[in-house]
């Protein structure tokens, strides 16, 4: 848990992930006059590929190399390729960023090399966020509580989804 | 002393409690964290640099941080260091009983996208930690989980039963219920007309 | 006899009357046809694939609109388990009356119901969703301007059926012995322990036990007696159970005869047991039939209490002969299975082999039950000699 004057962080790296949920609903139910500006459901995946060519496929259909040539290959052999993509869908509403589903906030999925040494690794965050000011108002932890309390399971099953779609990318089409 | 501050005095004082604590379940373990203050000077520099080029202050990942606000002094994250799983299995049970060495429990499979339950078990007593054995009372909420964990390249299966802690009803979810309740109970009843004794209907 | 078999000898006559019990399946469920394509429904729990109400199941098989063959429907639960499916039946007969547990109808409990219902943290739920949703439903036809519902109690007539209107000739009357006046005060003070309150840590509802808002119910046709036990126990007090029926018979007979067929209550269960109930209430030796059930470790009936039926009559019968199914463990990676063995953990399916038992009365006159059994119903010899109620 890390708690700043910005930002109350609570992450769990063990199963079950729900334990999150429930402890950042009780703490606010506990706190509901904290001000509150903006809610993230996030969940990070490490993911060995198994090898570098599944590595290398998952790039490929991500970015394809026709055109970039020089970055990716020389004398035939493979030098380089796709670092650090973010997938974000832009749909802007009276001036703020919006959710697919509707609501103000965003929803990013950036790729990233693992963060520690795993070879033919990858490392995909999926950041759910929720804007929860309005009219520059912000909100408060009884909000957030309950926002949680009702996003969570499918924030969390979207986000399995995006991070299986990229998974199954470094699977060999034969 | 505003909130935030007495949060950063706690922390201060305590954060290797913190750290043995706060990503469930490896109370006991040795506290992984201490200052080091070249290795966070570096750090610093290098988060600084990317956060500077990326930082985006109204959002809620984690590269988003503030770095002149940090209250916790984190030891550089290894990779190896956390274990990964893998989930094979997971359910989400309701004790029914409780005995002297087994409690029993109905499940929903939740690995199965299931949500009834449809399955039940009796699990030992001795699978829960100090701090859930407490908790473990006909109508708890736990989940229990099946699979694989690597630590430093070693695999080996681990089971897990963790008792939710469940949110509260809060003050306002009451207050709407009973609004509700009454709503319903004038809607149907309200009327002495409705109330039924006409079995000569038929 | 398999239960698809259960369509060939088709639907009663007119004239004839039929009493039809299933279980186990989360609850049970009791159909009785009086005459003349008039059904009443009591309870409710889903058929075998656990697809559809098996009163819905068993009336469209029969070739029955269950729109308009039900004409009555009883509920005696409010707890999942014991009741599923009885929203889609109620749902599913829009013209039907509706009958539910007085006590199910105050306002403590409304606000029980409304306050658990506010929980939406579980997967399972909170285990009111069928009680919830046959309000939903009731609350609609109200608004419709239909007034179908009523609420059950001691000596409420719920059905009457002129004889004129029978197709046999008697008039028929469906009336509820219970909950008594104390069963409903024991409900809503164990209603009132349970009330979720304001910082109060969710949770779900926990399996009523006993089941004081039970609605047990004696259906007569003409000389015919029919009486069935729901859930009802015997309790210590002279003012709640079996205890209040036979007091409240005691002050006025409940009908002219005794009756020849008994659901049995709460699955047989010796705490059920009441002397005075078989010797004031029923006919000697008369067919009775109960539906097994198990909750973990309990198991009903247990072996006192069949041994305790059978005393009383030689004709006994269970819907099932296992209260659950030994079906293969469900398909799972390699290594889950191999952590449950390796620590000998049994996960066991709640799902039981489902099973009818069918008696039907061609002539009043006679008072002779016709009995059939179908899938894994038997007589309570049977399930006395089974492995499992050893």
């Amino acid at each position: 848990m890390q708690v700043d004057r910005e930002k109350f962080l609570v992450t769990a790296i063990q199963e079950p992930l729900i334990r999150v949920h429930d402890f950042f609903v009780k703490c606010f139910q506990a706190l509901p006059e904290t001000p509150i500006r903006a809610v993230g459901i996030n969940r990070d995946v490490h993911f060995d590929a198994g090898s570098r060519q599944a590595l290398d496929r998952v790039g490929d259909i991500l970015a394809p190399k026709d055109v970039w040539q020089d970055f990716a290959m020389r004398d035939g052999k493979r030098i380089g390729g796709l670092r650090s993509p973010t997938m974000e869908p832009a749909i802007t509403k009276q001036g703020q960023r919006e959710r697919l589903a509707g609501s103000p906030g965003w929803t990013q999925v950036p790729l990233d090399p693992p963060a520690g040494g795993v070879p033919n690794g990858a490392y995909v965050q999926v950041n759910d966020h929720y804007e929860l000011t309005k009219m520059g108002k912000l909100s408060d932890g009884r909000s957030a509580a309950d926002l949680v309390a009702q996003k969570w399971d499918a924030s969390i099953d979207r986000s399995e989804e995006y991070v299986d779609r990229i998974m199954e990318l470094a699977s060999d089409p034969n | 002393m505003t909130l935030t501050e007495q949060h950063h005095r706690q922390l201060d004082t305590r954060y290797s409690e913190t750290f043995a604590t706060g990503s469930g379940g490896i109370e006991g373990a040795p506290a992984r964290t201490r200052f080091n203050a070249e290795v966070l000077n570096a750090r610093q520099k290098r988060m600084k640099a990317f956060v500077d080029s990326t930082h985006d202050p109204e959002g809620t990942s984690l590269e988003s941080e503030s770095l002149d606000n940090i209250g916790i002094v984190q030891y550089p994250d290894s990779y190896l260091e956390t274990p990964r799983e893998i989930k094979l299995q997971e359910w989400e049970g309701q004790v029914q009983e409780v005995g002297s060495r087994y409690f029993s429990a109905r499940l929903v499979d939740l690995t199965a996208g299931e949500r009834e339950e449809a399955e039940e078990v009796d699990l030992p007593l001795d699978d829960l930690t100090e701090s859930d054995r407490i908790l473990l009372v006909p109508g708890a909420t736990f989940r229990w989980i099946i699979g694989y964990r690597y630590t430093r390249g070693e695999k080996e299966r681990f089971a897990r039963i963790v008792i939710r802690r469940l949110p509260v009803w809060t003050e306002q979810e009451i207050r709407t219920a009973d609004r509700e309740a009454a709503d319903l109970y004038n809607a149907l009843f309200g009327d002495p007309h409705n109330r039924a004794a006409t079995a000569n209907r038929d | 006899m398999p239960f698809s078999e259960i369509h060939t000898i088709g639907p009663p006559q007119p004239t004839e009357i039929e009493v039809c019990v299933f279980g186990p399946s989360f609850g049970e469920c009791i159909i009785v046809h009086l005459g003349n394509g008039h059904w009443v429904v009591f309870d409710s729990c889903m058929n075998h694939d656990g697809s559809e109400p098996v009163a819905l199941s068993y009336l469209n098989a029969l070739g029955l609109a269950p729109a308009s063959a039900i004409k009555a429907i009883v509920a005696t639960h409010w707890h999942n388990d014991h009741c599923k499916g009885l929203a889609r039946i109620v749902g599913a007969a829009p013209a039907a009356y509706v009958w539910i547990s007085s006590a199910l109808t105050t306002p403590e409990f409304f606000r029980f119901a409304k306050r658990m219902g506010k929980n939406k943290t579980t997967v399972g739920g909170t285990k009111l969703s069928e009680f919830e949703s046959v309000i939903d439903e009731i609350a609609a036809r109200n608004k419709a301007g239909l007034l179908t519902f009523g609420y059950a109690s001691s000596r409420m007539p719920m059905v009457k059926i002129d004889a004129k209107l029978s197709g046999h000739g008697w008039p028929c009357e469906v009336t509820g012995l219970s909950p008594s006046p104390g069963d409903t005060l024991n409900f809503l003070t164990r209603i009132a322990a349970q009330m979720p309150r304001v910082r109060q840590t969710k949770h779900s509802v926990p399996s009523p036990s006993p089941n004081d808002v039970s609605v047990a119910t004696l259906v007569t046709i003409g000389p015919l007696s029919i009486l069935l036990g729901a859930d009802l126990e015997k309790t210590g007090s002279q003012t709640t159970g079996w205890n209040a029926v036979i007091a409240a018979h005691h002050q006025i007979p409940f009908g002219p005869n005794n009756a020849s067929l008994y659901k049995i209550a709460h699955h047989g269960s010796e705490n059920a047991h009441s002397l005075e109930l078989w010797q004031e209430l029923l006919e000697p030796n008369p067919f009775a039939v109960l539906t097994p059930w198990r909750n973990g470790s309990g198991r009903l009936p247990t072996g006192a209490g069949i041994t305790n039926i059978m005393t009383e009559t030689k004709r006994a019968l269970a819907t099932a002969s296992e209260a659950r199914t030994r079906r293969p463990l469900k398909e799972r990676p390699p290594g889950v299975l191999r952590f449950l063995r390796e620590n000998n953990i049994r996960i066991r399916s709640l799902t039981a082999p489902f099973g009818c038992v069918r008696f039907r009365m061609p002539n009043l006159q006679s008072g002779t039950w016709n009995v059939e059994l179908f899938r894994s119903a038997c007589t309570l010899a049977e399930l006395a000699r089974t492995k499992e109620f050893h």
